[in-house]
């Protein structure tokens, strides 16, 4: 089965200032993929890349077997798309943009659109306009789920909404996944609720793909490590080096990437000794991941 | 979808579209009125006839306007969300400009027929005088070309890409500034009149603005 997202050294600018760089990406068919990164780091900007909104200025971007964006119409029809922030005609109502949505759409599913609408709260005769910032969370997701999509795209969808709400949106995204096998991609920087829902995880950061891993690969192989006699060349290691930084004389703490428990072998042989072994929790490895990184490029610069 | 298009067309635009019919029906009106002589007494034919032709470029820079109006408005709603909704629906981006184009065009028939019934409505009220004729039809179908004119130069305009409708837009502005310099230092007006008529005179791009707008000729 082919990916479902395929990306190959994308890459993209905006004027003098922000670009995507050597952005390569694959996302599994079937796979919830949360897509993390900080503020700016060029979540929602690939994400537009990806359903071509925006054009590439090199590489290659493949979703559903379709190339983007020459062919992005199509893959459109296979796609929900729920944006970061509102982006239906804020001049109608909640029916009349259900069957606006509903004409382009011809795997749109209304009866589940109302059972969606009715489970939402969502009143037919309401303005979206008028949609606190919830209700438009819920009826973006309502349509986008109402599609009957291979593919959800999500940007941020619960970013800024109360945990009734974010939980009664994430529930009805579950149910979806369950009974569909969709593939979702879900950009968040909500690092917490990825680790709920998803299987595999891309971080971005400054425009880069700083790491695209399985989930269990990320929640169990960043390890902080605090190391006795600590070489100094870490040359041939057989983990990635996010981070290390001296405790005393003698110690050091490093927070590696890659990390099995036979690696304390590695130490062994230049000398040193592995003292403890800490696990992280999610939010600490995404932050000693972009930690990583950020000390990374400056040491290349 | 074409309808939907069309729907959302018309409820964004419905006061507008209104206030513009309205003016639209009463415009015949309002022009016989003003061109027969404030006393209502029926004058001279060539009287009337002048007045028309006088008062006719009204209905060009309603037509103008009702165009203008109506792209601006559609744009408004549909860039409020940068474009995001309609460049993530299953269309190519010309299907769907083409789409909301065509439905752009429809609603302009609604003042059209509004000029038109207005029309109608005056000639069934008023007797014309010896030698003068009512031309309802030819009106209403001269509205709706300037109108559609209006309307197609806005919406082109808006609905190319950002840098391209820069393009345009700096390309007139340079080209009327080098008009203006080249106007002065030669101190030539014969360039100017004949741009003019290209301009303005048919088969030109603006020629029917400057067509006789009349609802009642010889």
């Amino acid at each position: 089965m082919s990916d479902a997202i395929r990306i190959r050294d994308l890459a993209w600018r905006a004027g003098k200032g922000f670009a995507i760089r050597e952005l390569s990406m694959t996302v599994p068919t079937g796979a919830i993929y949360g897509f993390l990164g900080p503020n700016g780091s060029g979540k929602t900007t690939t994400i537009r890349l990806i359903l071509g909104m925006l054009p590439p200025a090199d590489g290659t971007i493949e979703v559903l077997s379709h190339a983007v964006p020459r062919l992005a119409h199509r893959a459109l029809a296979r796609i929900g798309y729920v944006p970061e922030r509102l982006h239906l005609y804020q001049g109608l109502t909640v029916d009349e943009s259900i069957r606006y949505h509903r004409a382009f759409y011809s795997s749109f599913d209304a009866t589940e659109c109302e059972r969606l609408r009715r489970r939402f709260g969502l009143r037919e005769d309401q303005l979206v306009g008028r949609l606190s910032k919830g209700e438009a969370g819920k009826l973006m997701m309502m349509l986008a789920l109402s599609q009957r999509a291979e593919l959800l795209v999500l940007d941020e969808p619960t970013d800024g909404l109360d945990p009734v709400i974010r939980r009664e949106v994430l529930s009805a995204l579950v149910e979806y996944v369950e009974v569909q096998r969709a593939t979702v991609f879900i950009s968040s920087h909500l690092v917490h609720e990825q680790e709920r829902i998803c299987d595999w995880v891309g971080v971005m950061d400054g425009g880069r793909m700083i790491a695209e891993l399985p989930m269990q690969e990320f929640r169990s192989g960043i390890k902080r490590l605090r190391v006795a006699q600590a070489p100094a060349a870490r040359e041939a290691a057989p983990f990635a080096l996010l981070s290390r930084e001296e405790l005393s004389i003698h110690d050091e703490e490093w927070v590696v990437r890659g990390w099995q428990p036979e690696m304390r072998e590695w130490f062994q042989r230049a000398g040193a000794e592995v003292r403890e072994v800490q696990d992280l929790d999610l939010e600490e490895s995404f932050v000693e991941l972009l930690r990583g990184a950020r000390t990374n490029a400056q040491e290349v610069r | 979808m074409f309808r939907q298009i069309l729907f959302t067309n018309l409820r964004w635009t419905r006061l507008s579209l209104t206030a513009l019919s309205v003016v639209a029906f009463i415009a015949p009106a309002g022009l016989w009125r003003l061109a027969n002589g404030i006393y209502h007494a029926p004058q001279a034919p060539l009287v009337v006839r002048d007045g028309f032709v006088v008062l006719g470029p009204m209905l060009a820079l309603l037509a103008f306007v009702t165009g203008f109006v109506l792209v601006a408005q559609t744009w408004a709603e549909d860039s409020l969300s940068k474009h995001v909704y309609a460049l993530s629906l299953p269309i190519p981006w010309s299907r769907y400009v083409g789409l909301r184009f065509g439905a752009g065009a429809v609603t302009l028939l609604l003042p059209t027929l509004a000029l038109w019934l207005g029309s109608l409505f005056v000639l069934s009220q008023i007797e014309l005088p010896v030698m003068l004729h009512a031309y309802p039809g030819t009106l209403a179908l001269r509205f709706l070309l300037g109108a559609l004119l209006s309307y197609a130069l806005v919406f082109m305009i808006q609905y190319l890409s950002g840098r391209r409708a820069a393009l345009v837009l700096l390309s007139l502005f340079i080209g009327v500034i080098v008009f203006s310099f080249g106007m002065a230092f030669t101190g030539n007006g014969a360039a100017l009149s004949s741009a003019t008529r290209w301009l303005l005179e048919w088969p030109g791009p603006l020629a029917v603005f400057a067509a006789d707008w009349m609802l009642i000729d010889v």
